[in-house]
Formats: structure tokens, C-alpha cells, sequence
């Protein structure tokens, strides 16, 4: 199964749209999709407007690969529980955010190993065709809470 | 808990405190009666009342006496001038549109306390150094707000931090309740930069939680609830840290910058976005 989350502020038609095309292609492929509603109708996946907690988690143990924007919250997920994660960022110039930052973070979780980036729609597919089925693995995970380093900081500051 | 010396240290400076109060306010009814004007004794009791109950209520806002507010000058310090102003200007409010009492004896008053409060800490800092607290024993109600999302997942990646300390976890989606399920939790409703009625909302809720619980720490990782519990803190002399978000790679978020010039302590989780007023000590991966 393949997980798909645009998070629930924005809608992001290129990925949905992108991921519409995929499951064209891959019909025997399960997708569990979420994002906003918007303009863009799929035709061949449906599509979540928003999913509990409980069952995001659920999603995320379940899959086989994540697709998602640069949002940090799913990267940490997917990175907490090793999955392998494709990130597509969202792009202000299209009014997907506010500003650009999401690209900031896609680069730099790129460069530092973490996540696999598609940086537009052409990549996405590209990226997908080259993985699926058998080429997915997780680039990198991480432990289940925060660096020693910045809780003893914090600690620090709240006792001296 | 509690050790012996902190209840000891609160204990004096509540009944020297107490003990100054009330001397100012004797010294103030010297100084009306002096230059001619009459109490009755029902308005000195009323001056009494007024004064006590405004002091009582002004110290408990400020958390003047709490165990952790003891330990230091400088915490003692922003929690006496802040309880000190409140105070005075209640008691402006309630004696100085009374017309029982003679004209300017709010302002005599007002300016004798100040005095001796300005005294009384100048003492403070000569004593306190004598005191050997034990930092590691200093615990604080800390107040955790993060809206849904990346900034949740964010505050929970540093939950070592919370470990048997007296959190109260905030946010604007309820379903989030159980990633905390050992916590107390609250929820507030969410702000945005495009509706003011909404943002009247968020700052109620926000500013009613902070006065109910009454922490000592606000820490955030972001969005807009955080922000204003970082501004509502800063004013009611709550220890105030902002944790801008791995997200903000290339510069700081907007409400980061907002955040510098009012939270105690800012920081950032990628090191080439330190500077002397921004912290970078890890990050949250």
C-alpha cells in the first residue's frame, strides 16, 4: 500500500494530480490518499480529506512508501518508523504556501541523506517508475525522541 | 516537593513582604492625618481590605512566592516589579475614585510602597547569595503548546524533557489528547493572520489557561497559539522559550522573528541560523 498525505492546510493539486497519473499506470496498486479538497477531481484514487491521529499513525505503519509534501511532521514520522519517504515540497510561486521554506527543507533533508526529493511532477514519476516494486527502501531513520543534546539545553535553561 | 529551605525562603519573604506592606500603609495614613485630613475607621478598614486583598491577589498572579520563583534574585526581581505594579494600580483604582479617602492618598501611598519595596529587594540581593539552593531540585509547572501537525510532532520529539515534571500539554486539535495520554491537556482554538475575531478568540482562551494554570515555563514549537503564549507570558513574567521549527532552513519563521524580541530564549535547529541572540543546540532528529 501506498501512503499519500498533502497535510490539512493547503490543498496540493500537483501532487494529487501527479499520483492520479501514477495509479493510471499502476491499477493494481493500492493508494490511501489525503489532502484538501479542491478544484482537481481524481479519477483513479480517492481521496481523504482528513485523516484522525490514530489512523495517520495506522497509515504509516502500514504502508510500503509514503509520498508526501515537505512537511515536517510526516518526514519525522516516516524517518521514526523507517519507511522509505518521497517528498514532493510545495512551491509558493504556484500558491501551494505561504512561502518557500518547504524547498529550504526539501534541499536540505536531501543533503543530508534523510528523505528521496522529487522536486516537480516529472520527478515524482520518475522517481516512482524507478522504485516500485522493488527498489524501495528507506534512505535513513531516526530514533523514537529528540538528541540528548538540545533536551539537556532546554532543561538547563528552565532550572538555572 | 518541597525542601525545608524553600518553604523557609518563601515563608520570609511572604511575611516580610507582608510586614512592608503594612508599614507603607501606616506610613501613609501618618503623613495624610499630619497635613490635616480625617479617616473614619470604617475607611482605614477599607483600606485594609483594599490593600490586602489587591497584594494577595497581585502575588498570586505573579507566582511571587512560589517554590520556583524563589531561587533566584533576578526571578524574584521580575516577579516583585510586575506584582508591585499590578498591586499599586489596583489599589489607584479602588482608593482613588473612593471619595472616603483625602485626595493623593492613593499616590502617597503608592510612593512610599515603591520605595520600600525598591529597598527591600536591594536587601534581597545582598541576602540571597547566602542562600545555597540546589538548582536540580528547582521544579516547574511548565505550560507545552504546539498546533496540529509538524509543530505537534516536533514538541513530542523532546518528551525526555517532560519526564516526571508537571507539564500541561496545549493545542488546537482535541483528538491529540491521546499522544499525551499521561498529561494534562488542553485545547484552544486556532488563530490566523486573516481574522481578528479569531485571533480575539485564541488570545482569551490562551490568556484564561495561562492565568488557571499558572506556569512557571511556556515553551513552544510554534504557530500561532504558541506565539501568543509567548507574548502573554512575556508580560505576566513567565519564563518564555520558543523552539523555531526544523522546517525554517533558510532563515528564521516569521513568528520566530516576532518571537526574538520577546521570548527569554529562542532557538534555532540548524547551526548556520545561531547568532548571540538565537540558540542552536541540536535539533529534534
Amino acid at each position: 500500500m501506498i501512503f499519500v498525505t498533502a497535510g490539512t492546510q493547503l490543498p496540493f493539486d500537483r501532487l494529487i494530480k501527479t499520483i492520479d497519473d501514477i495509479a493510471a499506470e499502476f491499477p493494481n496498486t493500492n493508494f490511501v490518499v489525503q489532502a484538501l479538497y479542491s478544484n482537481y477531481k481524481a479519477k483513479n484514487i480517492d481521496v481523504l480529506d482528513f485523516i484522525s491521529p490514530a489512523d495517520f499513525t495506522k497509515y504509516i505503519d502500514d504502508c510500503d512508501l509514503i509520498i508526501s509534501h515537505a512537511g515536517m511532521g510526516t518526514i519525522i514520522s516516516a524517518l521514526v518508523k523507517k519507511k522509505p519517504i518521497i517528498v514532493m515540497p510545495r512551491l509558493a510561486k504556484y500558491k501551494e504556501h505561504r512561502n518557500e521554506h518547504q524547498l529550504g527543507t526539501a534541499k536540505q533533508m536531501d543533503l543530508l541523506g534523510y528523505v528521496d526529493v522529487a522536486y516537480d511532477e516529472y520527478e515524482l514519476v520518475y522517481k516512482f517508475r524507478q522504485m516500485w516494486p522493488n527498489q524501495v527502501v528507506p534512505r535513513n531513520s531516526i530514533g523514537y525522541v529528540a538528541s540528548e543534546k538540545i533536551i539537556t539545553s532546554l532543561n538547563d535553561f528552565i532550572k538555572y | 516537593m518541597l525542601t525545608t529551605k524553600q518553604t523557609l525562603a518563601r515563608l520570609v519573604l511572604a511575611l516580610s513582604d507582608f510586614l512592608l506592606l503594612n508599614v507603607c500603609l501606616y506610613a501613609s495614613y501618618h503623613f495624610a492625618t499630619k497635613y490635616g485630613f480625617n479617616f473614619t475607621s470604617h475607611s482605614i478598614y477599607q483600606a485594609i481590605l483594599f490593600t490586602w486583598s489587591s497584594w494577595l491577589l497581585s502575588t498570586y498572579i505573579f507566582r511571587l512566592y512560589s517554590g520556583y520563583t524563589i531561587y533566584k534574585v533576578k526571578d524574584i526581581y521580575r516577579a516583585t516589579w510586575r506584582a508591585i505594579t499590578f498591586h499599586l494600580l489596583a489599589v489607584y483604582f479602588l482608593i482613588g475614585a473612593n471619595h472616603a479617602f483625602p485626595a493623593n492618598f492613593a499616590l502617597t501611598y503608592g510612593v512610599v510602597t515603591g520605595l520600600g519595596f525598591v529597598l527591600s529587594r536591594i536587601m534581597c540581593i545582598a541576602i540571597m547569595p547566602l542562600v545555597k539552593f540546589n538548582f536540580e531540585k528547582r521544579e516547574a509547572n511548565i505550560m507545552a503548546i504546539a498546533s496540529v501537525g509538524g509543530h505537534w510532532i516536533e514538541l513530542l520529539r523532546i518528551m525526555p524533557l517532560f519526564k516526571g515534571k508537571n507539564v500541561t500539554f496545549v493545542s488546537n486539535k482535541a483528538s491529540l489528547a491521546n499522544t499525551v495520554s499521561d498529561y494534562k491537556f488542553h485545547t484552544v482554538p486556532d488563530a490566523s493572520r486573516s481574522s481578528v475575531y479569531k485571533l480575539v478568540k485564541c488570545i482569551v482562551s490562551v490568556l484564561g489557561l495561562i492565568l488557571f494554570l499558572r506556569p512557571q515555563v511556556i515553551i513552544t514549537t510554534g504557530a500561532a497559539p504558541g506565539l501568543l503564549g509567548i507574548f502573554i507570558g512575556k508580560i505576566l513574567g513567565i519564563k518564555t522559550i520558543w523552539i523555531d521549527s526544523i522546517a525554517n532552513v533558510d532563515k528564521l519563521s516569521l513568528s520566530g522573528l516576532i518571537a526574538l524580541w520577546t521570548a527569554d530564549k529562542v532557538y534555532t535547529q540548524w547551526e548556520h541560523l545561531a547568532s548571540p541572540k538565537v540558540t542552536y543546540s541540536g535539533n529534534i532528529l
